[in-house]
């Protein structure tokens, strides 16, 4: 029994030496239900470590300063203070991460706004929801590359 | 600190075993004596940790002392080694065990062996102070809980209660114990228990409940915990924790309650700033106000005949219940005298049952089937004018606080409606009234000339006809005196006047020729004083005068044009209108009217409409806020509710099989349908409130709502911002694009345009915008039309700003709409 054990944890020790997720995640956005489903196909991609799930600007800001994540996954309309705010915090500081933004409201203002403000992408929550996850897939991939 | 006691009657034993103790135990405190009840006396005072007990002694011996200490409630716990300087055997052994020691040494005794039971009587003396310590503890907690706390057996028996629910079931803890729940609660409440107490037992996991208590009524969270038995793993009994919830509850309440007083109060004052008919805008504020409430009947009634009557003006009555408005048409107050003398001391009529109110009133209501009455009175300007009621005929209601204050806020804005309608009428009164005094006014003035020239006719025939001079004295004398009275009578201030012209033939002063009774009581001057006189003797300084009294009437004079204007006129108080014409050569008269009491009307108007306008900015205001508060919670729940449901569907149609088409096909329905959902609610949120206005600021706002606008119509809406806007505060931002969103909305309804254009500039520092459609264009009646209330709310928002709006348009030629708005101090 012992021993299966010590086995089964060195196993798994094996395994997380070889894949191991380098590519940290921050999830913001106010609804717990997107939030959820965000993370469940995210953690798909074997890289990916999802490192903090936020539900304002303030939390979103905090978990980038703790966690300096490689990808920001961003909702716009959050109550307590917008997306827009955490957009300017990393343009303002230079924070080195990938901003995708993805909101329930893709009209052009809000794009438009978004990209000034320093976002390198921008999708719709309900109709490009794919997008995002094979645009993370990407990212993950050539991260990993550049690595090795 | 930790003791020790040894008892022993060799004094040389005693030392030993107090070095021995001593040296070991440094820290504690070492007790010797030497006799048995002296031991007794030192351990019930002392309460020591542990006693050592010698079992031979001459006054009491070993034996007895262990049985006595036994028998104490305190020095009961208090582990006993006995010692002994013999072999003994295993009776003694068994004796002193039985009597209650924890272990029985006999000499010789190895040190090491002593101190090892020493530490064995010191442990379980520990963990059983510790143990007394948590159960105190525990106690207290239970005790001193605000909570109710009972446990009952599986059979719904009680085993404990604290306090808190002896004191609320008014018992003692003997006689709670081995009753039954049912001894106390309902059978019905007895089985959901029993049914919940199952359920406990069965899962063997907490419940929580929210529960009315049949006692008293009062809320209750419940908490039913099963306490499982160490051994057969079974839960055994429940404890019970009651958490008394009434307050929250009773605030939950209130606050709903608020909430539906605050929409009630919403609609009505939007009726009352709403245009159009006055009495259905009456019967509807009590239409409303009735079915908020639920009573029988709401009512307005209106003194008349100088307070003396009373009659009912407007009614609403629930169902099933018989209208009165026609039988109390003519109440005179002498039959209820208590009834307007209640009204004014104490500011309302008011009973739950009507028979504690005085004879008189019962004698009106009772056969009317009023049960419930509250009644509070309408004032305007702060005269007595009538009064709202409320009956109920079914039962005894209680009117409750809080509905007296909300029926008191809804009198008050009643009375405002009543003032607003007063002052509307006086104007209307006091401008007809007016009119006829100027016609009566041109006629006597017609007369008047008539009879002058009929005098100066005579007096050509005075000179031929000299024969005749009897009869036309005669004449002269009746002309003469119907002319004088005629000219005593009008009402209005009437005077003739000479001009004086200087050498330059420009008017220096005048003179007074003739003046009538009212002129001198408008005016203060005497008829005798001033006849043949000089302006500028009778009234020095008239020539410095700002109104440049000689100036103006010259004027007249000269070109013979007539001339009208308005004059307050300080030492009377008085505002008068003044006409002045002229009458023959250098004559000129003048006509003052007193037009205080109208003037004074107006103002009174204006007032109210100041106040009107507040409150529509502030109803405004409260609309926009709760506008936003939807807007967010829909975005919140349903739109993430939507969005949540695409994510799923899309998951779904990517795990269909391929070949089942029918599968995919209502897969893509489904899909479509949440598409729709979703752009539904976030056009609802948008119109509610755009989340571009408050996260990108006005112009993006604008230019957003302009493009969806496009879309929606097919108009071509082109908007030219030439102002930073995001210089002007949100409350500004807010009104631009409210105003802008009405003002197309009115385009899209009305005008049939195909271009609108819409700038945005500034102007004096102001905000300036113009919205220019080509369409078919305003007419004047349409703009009056009470229908266009949104442009009211426009031209009153708008006002409240320190700006204004105009509207005007040309039929084929479109429509502008302008509107100015202050930038700085624009929020209320």
């Amino acid at each position: 029994m012992n021993t299966n054990l010590l086995l089964e944890r060195e196993t798994i020790g094996y395994s997380l030496k070889k894949h191991k997720p380098d590519m940290k995640v921050i999830i913001a956005d106010d609804s717990k239900l997107i939030r959820d489903r965000i993370a469940e196909r995210v953690k798909l991609i074997d890289t990916v470590n999802v490192v903090a799930q936020t539900t304002n600007s303030f939390e979103t800001i905090e978990a980038i300063i703790k966690h300096k994540p490689d990808i920001l996954l961003l909702d716009i309309r959050m109550p307590e203070g917008s997306g827009i705010n955490v957009l300017k915090y990393i343009q303002k500081n230079k924070t080195r991460i990938v901003t995708i933004v993805v909101t329930n409201y893709p009209i052009i203002q809000y794009k438009n706004k978004c990209f000034e403000l320093g976002a390198d992408y921008f999708f719709s929550k309900a109709t490009e929801f794919d997008e995002v996850f094979k645009l993370v897939e990407k990212l993950a991939k050539s991260k990993s590359t550049r690595n090795t | 600190m930790t003791k020790i006691l040894v008892i022993d009657d060799d004094r040389i034993n005693l030392k030993l075993l107090e070095s021995l103790l001593k040296n070991y135990y440094p820290d504690y405190e070492i007790l010797t004596v030497q006799s048995g009840p002296e031991g007794i006396e030192i351990a019930k005072k002392e309460l020591p940790d542990a006693i050592i007990l010698d079992i031979r002694m001459p006054d009491m011996d070993g034996y007895e002392v262990c049985k006595r200490l036994q028998s104490d409630e305190y020095t009961q716990p208090i582990p006993v080694i006995f010692l002994t300087a013999y072999v003994a055997d295993s009776k003694d052994v068994i004796r002193g065990l039985e009597s209650g020691a924890l272990s029985f040494l006999s000499k010789p005794i190895g040190k090491d062996h002593l101190i090892a039971q020493v530490n064995v009587a010191l442990r379980i003396r520990m963990a059983e102070k510790a143990l007394r310590e948590s159960e105190r503890k525990f106690r207290n907690y239970i005790e001193s809980s605000g909570d109710i706390m009972y446990v009952v057996d599986k059979n719904l028996k009680f085993l404990y209660g604290n306090r808190k629910y002896l004191k609320r079931r008014g018992l003692t803890q003997k006689e709670l114990l081995g009753k039954e729940h049912e001894d106390f609660h309902s059978d019905e409440g007895t089985g959901n228990f029993m049914e919940r107490v199952k359920a406990v037992r069965e899962s063997g996991k907490p419940i929580y409940y929210e529960y009315q208590s049949e006692l008293d009524g009062r809320y209750f969270l419940r908490t039913l915990s099963p306490v499982i038995d160490s051994e057969t793993k079974e839960s055994e009994s429940i404890t019970v924790i009651s958490r008394d919830i009434t307050q929250r509850k009773q605030a939950e309440e209130a606050l709903e309650r608020s909430l539906q007083q605050q929409i009630l109060l919403t609609e009505v004052s939007f009726l009352f700033t709403k245009l159009g008919k006055f009495e259905k805008n009456m019967n509807d504020i009590l239409r409303l106000i009735g079915e908020y409430t639920i009573v029988s009947r709401v009512y307005v009634f209106e003194d008349f005949n100088n307070g003396e009557y009373t009659k009912n003006t407007y009614e609403w009555c629930n169902k099933n219940i018989e209208p009165q408005i026609d039988n109390l048409q003519e109440i005179p107050y002498t039959i209820v005298p208590s009834w307007k003398k209640i009204l004014n001391e104490k500011g309302m009529v008011f009973s739950t049952n009507i028979s504690e109110l005085p004879q008189d009133i019962i004698n009106i209501l009772e056969p009317q089937k009023i049960k419930s009455i509250l009644v509070l009175p309408i004032c305007v300007r702060n005269k007595f004018f009538g009064f709202l009621g409320f009956d109920e005929c079914e039962k005894h209601r209680i009117w409750d606080n809080n509905e007296i204050e909300l029926f008191k806020t809804v009198t008050n804005i009643i009375s405002v409606i009543f003032e607003r309608k007063q002052a509307e009428e006086k104007i209307k009164e006091i401008s007809k009234l007016e009119k006829k005094r100027l016609k009566e006014l041109e006629a006597s003035y017609e007369q008047l000339q008539k009879s002058q020239e009929a005098f100066l006719n005579l007096m050509e025939d005075l000179s031929v006809k000299i024969v005749q001079h009897k009869q036309t004295e005669d004449m002269l004398r009746t002309s003469e005196r119907k002319y004088r009275s005629l000219f005593e009578n009008i009402q209005n201030s009437f005077a003739l006047h000479e001009i004086v012209l200087d050498k330059n033939g420009k008017p220096a002063d005048f003179i007074f020729l003739e003046v009538n009774e009212a002129f001198e009581l408008q005016t203060g001057l005497r008829k005798k004083d001033i006849i043949g006189k000089k302006a500028t003797d009778v009234m020095p300084g008239i020539e410095n005068d700002p109104v440049n009294w000689i100036q103006r009437y010259g004027e007249v004079v000269l070109t013979g044009k007539n001339i009208s204007f308005e004059n307050y006129f300080e030492p009377l108080k008085k505002w008068r209108s003044v006409v002045v014409y002229k009458v023959g050569e250098n004559q000129f008269a003048t006509i003052f009217t007193d037009i205080t009491e109208r003037k004074n009307s107006e103002l009174e108007i204006k007032q109210s409409r100041k106040q009107l306008r507040r409150l529509a900015a502030h109803l405004e205001d409260v609309r926009e806020e709760e506008r936003t508060i939807i807007a967010r919670n829909i975005h919140d729940e349903l739109g993430q509710l939507a969005t949540a449901l695409k994510m799923d569907v899309s998951w779904l149609q990517k795990q269909l099989p391929k070949e089942n088409e029918l599968w995919i096909a209502k897969a893509q329905t489904i899909s479509d349908l949440v598409d729709m959902t979703s752009a539904e609610i976030q056009r609802i949120c948008s119109d509610l409130r755009p989340g571009v206005l408050d996260d990108l600021g006005l112009e993006d706002a604008l230019e957003l709502y302009v493009s969806e606008y496009n879309k929606r119509t097919g108009t071509v809406c082109k908007l030219s911002i030439e102002y930073d806007l995001a210089r002007i505060n949100k409350y500004l931002s807010v009104a631009v694009y409210r105003m802008i969103q009405e003002a197309l909305t009115n385009v899209r309804r009305h005008a049939k345009a195909s271009k609108v254009t819409i700038s945005i500039t500034e102007e004096d520092s102001k905000l300036k915008l113009i919205i220019k459609d080509n369409g078919i264009g305003i007419r004047k009646d349409n703009i009056d039309d009470s229908k266009s209330f949104g442009l009211i709310g426009i031209e009153e928002r708008a006002l409240s700003m320190n700006g204004y709006a105009r509207i005007s348009g040309k039929k084929g030629k479109g429509t502008t709409l302008e509107i100015m708005l202050g930038i700085r101090n624009s929020s209320l």
